[in-house]
């Protein structure tokens, strides 16, 4: 375990490359999901309302 | 037919979208295991050369992406149907962070392999140029009022930035630069271990899969927006 933690010494160099990799990942699919949901909520309240006035 | 098409893909999308997802999680999960886990460190390098492993596929997918962008663009020059600006567009910031992963890891990377962080070689320096030219494609729709003058601007400047392509990846080829030159090429055998070779690939195709995640994500976002201005106006 300590072997791949320190990786002989280029530890923090291995982790911080895979850490800043996935955070910035998860934060791009995060922030695409959530626009989605949002733009996908918008879309339904308008045809309700469009519906209700025809 | 453009205006067709939105409701029959929303739908499909709808459909596929949950496949990739998994499939992205799946492939990632089998990547890092190779990458970080089942796979030697260099003789030279050591273990730092694991970093390789996020850095190239995250290099090679944003030169991908900014081909599909200014093919997206010039097929909207020629057939000027909006659904290419819908293609462009949501290529356009998948592609910026892909470059801005490959900027960092590699200046990562830099480090215990040059002794620094950042040097104005053409390879970094082309590399950098592309993170511009997607940040100025987007800006363009962001900044200007005028959509049909917007789609005008970011499809030449799409176009425009193309030329960029063919410099990042001859650079190490054309110019003395820190960067290694490539260690796949088509022409001849790669000069990586099959070792090596297996979680580089792996994790290409996981890349891969998440980058058609995340553009289809983006693609029903545009859509759903186009259907939203619909029923406003």
């Amino acid at each position: 375990m300590n072997e791949i933690i320190y990786m002989n010494g280029y530890g923090s160099y291995v982790w911080s490359a895979y850490g800043f990799t996935i955070f910035s990942l998860i934060l791009l699919f995060y922030f695409y999901y959530q626009t989605l949901v949002k733009k996908e909520r918008k879309l339904k309240d308008l045809q309700d309302k469009h519906e209700q006035k025809s | 037919m453009f205006y067709k098409l939105p409701n029959t893909l929303i739908d499909t999308l709808r459909n596929w979208l949950p496949v990739f997802y998994s499939t992205t999680l799946v492939t990632f999960s089998i990547g890092l295991y190779y990458a970080i886990y089942n796979s030697p460190p260099d003789y030279i390098q050591g273990d730092s050369m694991r970093i390789m492993y996020v850095h190239v596929p995250a290099a090679w997918l944003s030169l991908g992406s900014y081909s599909i962008l200014a093919i997206s663009c010039i097929a909207w020059f020629v057939f000027r149907n909006p659904i290419f600006n819908l293609f462009a567009k949501s290529i356009a910031p998948i592609g910026a962070v892909f470059t801005i992963i490959a900027l960092v890891t590699g200046s990562i990377w830099g480090k215990p392999t040059w002794g620094t962080w950042w040097a104005w070689d053409a390879r970094l320096t082309s590399m950098l140029i592309l993170f511009f030219l997607y940040i100025a494609y987007m800006m363009t729709w962001q900044v200007i009022v005028n959509k049909e003058l917007a789609a005008k601007i970011s499809a030449a400047l799409g176009t425009i930035g193309f030329i960029n392509i063919p410099i990042i990846k001859f650079s190490v080829d054309w110019w003395n630069t820190l960067h290694q030159p490539a260690t796949i090429s088509k022409l001849s055998a790669p000069s990586i271990h099959i070792s090596m070779l297996t979680p580089l690939m792996l994790m290409t195709i996981a890349y891969l899969f998440l980058l058609i995640t995340l553009f289809l994500i983006r693609y029903k976002t545009e859509l759903v927006e186009v259907k939203i201005s619909r029923i406003k106006h």
